[in-house]
């Protein structure tokens, strides 16, 4: 549903010249292309009704029609009851009336008017306000038309609420104007019936509540509607409209909160799957299992049915910083080869560890805890991470980590007592310990990768590591000088040198406030007061000084000084 | 004309000046002046009471004003004026409703204040995690 405001200026006296919308005929559509408008009318008296051209309406006079005067003007007249003296002058022959037009898209893509403009014969000293008949049509095609209604909706504030407007609509053929006498402000109330009666039907079907929403979509302090007809306007065509956005709130509450809880582990394990094994030996185990691949115990004959190594049989023997859950001891078996030594079998290979909560404590209690505080969380295996005061401030904050023992894969999730989950990282923590040459490479490599992170937290690389990474910490060091970082890379091997607890690192602003500051300068405000309900220093950001009689200097030098702050 | 002649204690940018009368005098309104900014000769000040006057009114113009200079022109004091607006016209723009961008007394405080300054040393806070990881222990994974 749109909706045109149109005010014609008349002079004293005289008819109303409005060019004149065909509401002598049922319906008219009015059609827009590449800013020439075209305007049809349904014609349901024919034999057969069909579309027919409207004839002699020009586009100067729909220009003339769609062109509004000063909405706020007639705004301000409708509305506004304190204005003393109205804009025009009691007792002027200044004459308005004024015409509202809705229309609204039919399925075709056309436009439906379904309002009617009214005319009136203006004497002077009155603003007359020939309110508008408006019918609805149901289905633009059908040609099942509702009955007449009187629309107040274009001047429902001045008259009473839209609710009593519509309890009081009529809905009858007759039409009810008013008029509104600028010398008293009253309403004297059925003054013109010229409406013509068009149709007749139910009184239902009329959605009322969407033309008084079209209504409120006025923008009072612009003028509302300008159909531009310049053929030589290049951007005629796709001129800008009104109607982007409606600044309607949506229902929904913007602080809820869907908990999003840690996820459970992982229910299927490898260490279940019966290809490998996994265990969590102690250091003598280790001993036990090497002096067994190296006796003459061990029947290489027998082993060689399966593999060509005894080491192929190993996956791995890593280090990790936590013990994963566990299932018993059994002798460690290569294939069918059983080695004699017994070792503890890890149940599965995923294990949680919860790291408690703190708790982030608002200081100022104003926005420097949110816009200039910063936080950082170490988080063992992952690094320094960054996290977003407006967050978590005020909360308290849990870390939990789920780790595969297996390949050493690490997250760490960050929780809000209040939101839940809000940040998850990821890492490594295993150190892998080399069990043949081509091992060991694999663990240079790894060392490598991470020796940023041991070179940044001080911590020393050995000869080897240094002299095959030359390059890459050269890289690392430019990147480094780049961007202030407290650390690198923590993961791996580096990490189980690193520091094993998480904590986090709060910055806040140290502010500098003088004694007396709301005194002087105020606090924060911005709401809607009236200014004699303020006390003390008091800065206004817009007021509307139209009641206050006095010079344009005056009021210009009074508005810079409220605008600076006043003490009241 | 009248000139109310005050000793006017509050700031300038008091809306509703706290005054004391010291004077009503009459004068002449000189040609050529504005009513924002008059200047009235007047011979009935009295010397004792120049060191407080600073403040006047009008009650003809309906305005009040502050005394910018008094100045001697043999028997005649020149006092020149300017317009307080904000306790001329107190009483009408009370009522108005305004958006009130900053109160000594009604605030909210999560709005930013770009007029608070900050020390270059900020506060630094670390706190540790209750627990982390304070074990080693050895993973061995075998085929079968």
């Amino acid at each position: 549903m749109s909706e045109i405001v149109t005010g014609i200026r008349l002079s004293s006296g005289t008819t109303i010249n409005i060019p004149v919308f065909p509401y002598n005929t049922e319906r008219a559509v009015i059609e827009r292309m590449g800013g020439i408008v075209k305007v049809r009318r349904y014609d349901r008296s024919a034999a057969s009704p069909t579309w027919v051209d409207v004839a002699g309406l020009s586009d100067n006079d729909l220009f003339e029609l769609a062109s509004l005067i000063n909405s706020k003007r007639i705004n301000q007249y409708l509305n506004d009851t304190n204005v003393n003296p109205p804009n025009v002058p009691i007792g002027t022959t200044d004459i308005w009336a004024i015409c509202y037009i809705y229309y609204r898209e039919n399925a075709n893509g056309e436009y439906d008017l379904i309002t009617n403009i009214h005319t009136n014969t203006p004497t002077s000293t009155l603003l007359y306000v020939p309110h508008l008949c408006t019918y609805g049509v149901d289905d633009p095609d059908d040609g099942s038309w509702e009955t007449n209604h009187v629309a107040y909706q274009g001047i429902n504030r001045r008259f009473g609420t839209y609710d009593t407007m519509v309890a009081s609509m009529s809905t009858s053929t007759s039409v009810n104007d008013y008029c509104f006498n600028l010398t008293d402000n009253s309403i004297t109330g059925d003054y013109l019936n010229s409406m013509t009666t068009i149709g007749s039907g139910s009184s239902t079907g009329i959605d009322w509540s969407a033309r008084y929403e079209a209504y409120q979509e006025i923008d009072p302090d612009n003028n509302i509607s300008f159909i531009e007809t310049d053929p030589d306007d290049p951007y005629t065509y796709e001129a800008s409209t009104f109607g982007g956005g409606d600044g309607r709130w949506g229902s929904f509450d913007p602080d809820s909160v869907e908990f999003t809880d840690i996820p459970a582990l992982p229910t299927i394990s490898a260490a279940n799957a019966g290809f490998i094994s996994i265990y969590n030996p102690t250091v003598n185990q280790l001993r036990a299992l090497s002096a067994f691949l190296w006796s003459s115990a061990f029947d290489i004959d027998t082993f060689k049915k399966l593999f060509q190594d005894p080491m192929e049989a190993i996956i791995g023997l890593s280090v990790v910083p936590v013990r994963p859950p566990l299932s018993g001891s059994r002798n460690v078996m290569f294939g069918d080869v059983d080695t004699g030594v017994s070792m503890t079998a890890v149940a599965s290979e995923y294990v949680e560890k919860n790291c408690g909560s703190v708790n982030l404590e608002l200081l100022y209690g104003s926005f420097m805890d949110y816009d200039y505080t910063k936080i950082q969380i170490y988080l063992p295996y992952i690094g320094f991470r960054d996290l977003n005061p407006k967050d978590i401030m005020g909360d308290s904050i849990n870390v939990t980590y789920h780790i595969n023992v297996l390949d050493g894969g690490i997250t760490a999730y960050i929780s809000s007592s209040r939101k839940g989950v809000l940040y998850q990282f990821s890492g490594s923590c295993i150190a892998n310990i080399p069990l043949t040459a081509i091992n060991y490479s694999g663990a240079i490599q790894n060392a490598v990768s991470a020796l940023g992170a041991a070179s940044i937290a001080g911590v020393s690389g050995s000869p080897i590591m240094a002299m095959s990474a030359v390059n890459n910490v050269a890289s690392l060091a430019a990147n480094t000088n780049a961007s202030i970082q407290r650390s690198g890379n923590v993961s791996g091997s580096a990490g189980l040198m690193g520091i094993q607890r998480p904590y986090i690192i709060i910055e806040r602003p140290n502010i500098s406030v003088p004694a007396s500051y709301p005194n002087h300068n105020g606090n924060t405000t911005n709401v809607t007061m009236r200014i004699g309900s303020c006390s003390g220093f008091t800065v206004i950001d817009q007021v509307h000084l139209d009641n206050v009689i006095c010079t344009d200097k005056e009021r210009d030098e009074l508005l810079r000084l409220l605008k600076e702050g006043v003490i009241l | 004309m009248i000139l109310r002649l005050f000793q006017n204690m509050s700031d300038t940018n008091v809306v509703q000046k706290d005054i004391i009368q010291k004077a009503e005098i009459s004068g002449t309104l000189l040609e050529d002046c504005s009513i924002l900014d008059p200047i009235i000769a007047t011979p009935l000040i009295a010397a004792s009471d120049l060191k407080y006057i600073n403040y006047a009114e009008i009650p003809d113009f309906g305005r009040y004003y502050y005394v910018t200079d008094i100045i001697c022109r043999g028997k005649l004091f020149e006092v020149h004026m300017h317009i307080d607006v904000l306790n001329t016209y107190k009483d009408q723009i009370k009522p108005l409703s305004a958006i009130i961008a900053r109160n000594e007394s009604q605030y909210n405080l999560y709005l930013r204040d770009g007029l608070i300054q900050q020390y270059a040393n900020p506060h630094i806070q670390i706190k540790q995690f209750p627990d982390g990881f304070d074990r080693y222990e050895y993973i061995f994974s075998v085929c079968g």
